[in-house]
């Protein structure tokens, strides 16, 4: 994977396997403790202790055409070797909640990379879904786009039209850009 | 800078757009597993919703969907009819899916040199 919106994609498309409704995504860069956060938290059908403990192998997956599953296994890699970590936490029948870290200025950190694009992609082709995107950053600065708020605003128009698309991108690309800068 | 106030004005095109909408036209889905995102899968799927808001189609719908399992092929977009019949397109690119979107969705002409047969015979 290229960059982390990349991954976020990968996980997010997990939630909705899992059946979940409603998606929380924050991410904060904290430039001082040079971090950067992102936490992904679904209220989807959750996972058992047991596979839990083994989700992160790649040898683990729920996908029935063929037996290697590597989005949890490639997500991990990516915060380990740029000083971070990946903890998943998961209740059956709750949901599941994916938080990972990294050490913004290692070398070996990918880039954000374009989340407008991951948000705006899922909300399309999941438009009866939620999803709520946060930045924030240490100033104290923070942004949020609900699909609550935009399905509001939209009346009987669908979250699915392209030109929703193409704004809700764009939109939340820019908030990104304000918020956490081009990291 | 962009606000959300401008979703006003996107709401009321759309509205027009929709009373003059043919129902149920064509799909398009992008396979959108890890193994889909990490060959490109994703700009793919944005080129083709890009496409189709540029030149204002409006009863075309895309979406995202999980491992078609063919993923050596991936990024893989099936274009499926109204009647269900499907055209499977691999080791699809931004350039290729606007292709897909002018010959395929406007002219109604499969690009045959795309397709997962085509790739199969090389």
């Amino acid at each position: 994977m290229r960059d982390l919106s990349l991954h976020l994609l990968d996980i997010l498309t997990n939630s909705t396997s899992a059946g979940a409704s409603r998606m929380l995504i924050g991410i904060n860069a904290d430039f001082r403790r040079d971090m950067l956060a992102i936490r992904i938290e679904d209220n989807g059908k959750g996972m058992s202790t047991e596979f839990l403990k083994r989700v992160t192998n790649p040898f683990s997956t729920t996908r029935t055409t063929r037996k290697v599953g590597l989005g949890l296994s490639l997500f991990k890699e990516a915060c380990e070797i740029s000083g971070g970590e990946l903890i998943i936490t998961s209740t059956l029948g709750v949901g599941t909640i994916v938080a990972a870290t990294f050490q913004i200025s290692s070398i070996d950190r990918i880039p954000l990379g374009n989340t407008g694009e991951t948000i705006s992609g899922l909300i399309s082709s999941f438009p009866d879904l939620d999803f709520s995107i946060t930045f924030s950053n240490d100033k104290g600065e923070e942004s949020c786009v609900d699909t609550v708020d935009l399905r509001e605003r939209l009346g009987d128009v669908p979250l699915s039209e392209p030109d929703v698309y193409v704004f809700v991108r764009d939109y939340i690309q820019e908030q990104q850009q304000i918020i956490l800068g081009g990291i | 800078m962009k606000s959300l106030s401008e979703l006003e004005q996107i709401k009321k095109k759309a509205q027009l757009d929709m009373s003059v909408r043919n129902q149920g036209g064509k799909r398009i889905v992008v396979g959108m597993a890890t193994c889909g995102i990490a060959a490109g899968a994703r700009p793919v799927m944005a080129t083709l919703v890009e496409e189709l808001h540029t030149r204002n189609i409006a009863d075309v719908s895309v979406s995202m969907t999980g491992c078609l399992g063919l993923c050596r092929l991936e990024p893989i977009v099936e274009v499926i009819d109204t009647d269900g019949n499907k055209v499977t397109y691999v080791k699809m690119d931004a350039n290729k899916a606007k292709r897909i979107i002018a010959e395929h969705i406007i002219n109604g002409q499969v690009c045959k040199d795309l397709t997962i047969s085509a790739e199969e015979a090389k």
